[in-house]
């Protein structure tokens, strides 16, 4: 496959069809040169902004039935102070026309045989296309700031640097499971995170927006299918080969978040199998490495314990001792509120993420359902989640 | 971690770690290895860590006035209260869970360092991706 992609790559500027391949490659466009500074000049020629020579950049953009949100998407990219290379849209044959809207657009349009099944096996058939010293994996479904890009690179120029992630926010805060989720990113981005990436350690580089060295991704053999959460595993195994993996604050990306509890469900099903699994593959790599180590167990422990304690544990007690025990769904809301609030003022939002605040609590017990099902599953019934499925 | 719940013993956890980076961190300063741009994080963590035990002391405050007050009063009967279970215990107790897990996986390291000579671990894939089935959507 590699043979043959590189085959197509001599000739980019034809749509070719060769037995299974599809690739439908532009000509090549160097977008540098439409974006121009305010003195008129290319924003690639400004030496003392990027250096000598800015590294290219591809975005792989896997795509199934993303005809509706991918426009977005590709704008968002299109629109970067950086210069993205080259946008390479899997069209993991989609039932919809996002071929065509990707083309439409002018980017690479690569399509497998049949459906490859997951995120990673659409990312990993995009890899050998490649040509860039960096890449950057995105949803089709997240809209970048103007600057995540530019942002993003930045952190992966230190030697050792393999991967970069950015700030999650969903682009859209409506319903409750949208705003139960906003409450999560606030969280985990303002709080977890930043002092994770102090260690050293940030615990995943986030599937839905990340940035690798190109020749590295490809020395571990790009994003595995093994588990559900491809993002986790690729992280981990970074560690383990001794690189580095970096967390960008102020790289921000929107994704659009599930926003019912069907799609919550389908989601948090295979993070929650994709977590487990992860832990069954890697924790002998994982206890050598300082931090990572105490961040996961202590993570892992906590999912499980508490979501005990808020599925069994409360309600027994609200029962045998009093319905006032309740108040422990809520006792740690404090904890929570002030990474939350504090960001939020920030992104001048308090007064939104104050009323999602209480939606918080509910994706809390949908999660604890998910993770102590995930659990029950993979270890005491053996059973593992092989099937992929989209969150929306 | 985003799709997981609990923020009690990882809120503690990260919480303590806090006051780890502002140790260590003063060590490096008293070595010269430090940058002020690290500070510049540590002062970020360290004010949430303490709006954070400002609204946790207020909460604390906040629930022993209630069970205090007459209203409690009429809605717990009997010995047992909430009070006796929501105590400062809770969070000694998760500090006593929290020095276990630490410890363990400190003993589960040395352990793992003293094998490595002779046992090469490697990690099996649990899915092989020929498993993987095509169902997106």
């Amino acid at each position: 496959m590699a043979t043959e992609a590189r085959d197509l790559r001599d000739q980019p500027s034809e749509t070719r069809q060769k037995g299974w391949l599809f690739l439908d490659r532009p000509s090549p466009v160097d977008r540098s040169s439409d974006l121009l500074l305010e003195d008129g000049t290319p924003s690639a020629g400004r030496d003392e902004r990027h250096g000598p020579r800015l590294p290219g950049i591809t975005a792989i953009v896997p795509a199934y039935d993303e005809a509706e949100s991918l426009t977005d998407t590709i704008i968002s990219m299109r629109n970067q102070t950086y210069p993205v290379t080259e946008i390479i849209v899997v069209d993991d044959c989609s039932t919809d026309d996002t071929a065509e809207v990707a083309r439409r657009l002018g980017v690479t349009v690569i399509t497998p045989p049949s459906n490859t099944g997951s995120k990673a096996g659409a990312q990993n058939f995009a890899l050998p296309f490649v040509a860039t010293e960096y890449c950057m994996a995105i949803d089709a479904d997240t809209e970048l700031a103007p600057d995540a890009v530019e942002k993003l690179v930045g952190a992966l120029a230190p030697e050792g640097v393999a991967a970069v992630c950015g700030f999650v926010l969903p682009r859209y805060v409506q319903s409750v499971w949208e705003r139960g989720r906003y409450v999560e990113y606030l969280f985990a981005f303002n709080f977890y995170k930043p002092i994770q990436d102090f260690l050293g350690r940030p615990l995943i580089s986030s599937g839905c927006f990340s940035a690798y060295r190109t020749d590295i991704l490809r020395g571990v053999g790009g994003w595995s299918t093994r588990t559900m959460a491809e993002d986790m595993d690729l992280t981990w195994t970074l560690y383990h080969h001794g690189y580095k993996v970096r967390f960008v604050g102020d790289a921000l990306c929107y994704p659009i978040e599930p926003h019912d509890l069907n799609f919550l469900s389908k989601q948090l099903r295979r993070w929650s199998h994709g977590f487990v699994q992860n832990v069954r593959l890697h924790w002998r790599e994982v206890v050598p490495q300082p931090y990572l180590r105490s961040i996961l167990t202590v993570g892992y422990w906590d999912a499980i314990v508490s979501s005990i304690a808020y599925l069994i544990l409360i309600p027994i007690l609200m029962l045998l001792v009093h319905p006032v025990m309740a108040v422990a769904y809520v006792i740690d809301l404090p904890a929570v509120a002030i990474p939350v609030l504090v960001k939020a003022w920030q992104r001048q939002e308090f007064g939104r993420a104050l009323v999602s605040l209480p939606c918080f609590l509910l994706v809390r017990l949908v999660n604890s359902y998910f993770i102590l099902c995930a659990v029950w599953s993979e270890y005491v019934l053996g059973k593992s989640l092989l099937v992929y499925e989209k969150g929306h | 971690m985003v799709g997981l719940p609990g923020t009690g013993l990882g809120g503690l956890f990260y919480a303590l770690l806090i006051l780890w980076i502002i140790v260590r961190e003063g060590w490096f300063t008293l070595r010269g290895v430090s940058r002020l741009a690290r500070w510049r994080s540590i002062s970020h963590f360290a004010f949430l860590l303490a709006l954070i035990l400002v609204a946790l002391s207020a909460q604390a405050g906040l629930v022993a006035w209630f069970m205090d007050s007459q209203v409690f009063n009429k809605l717990v009967e009997g010995d047992t209260t909430p009070g006796d279970l929501l105590t400062p215990g809770l969070t000694i107790g998760s500090l006593f869970v929290l020095i276990a897990i630490v410890s363990g996986l400190q003993m589960l390291r040395l352990r793992s360092a003293l094998r490595q000579g002779s046992v090469k671990s490697g990690a099996p894939a649990i899915l092989p991706a020929s498993q993987s089935v095509a169902a997106n959507g």
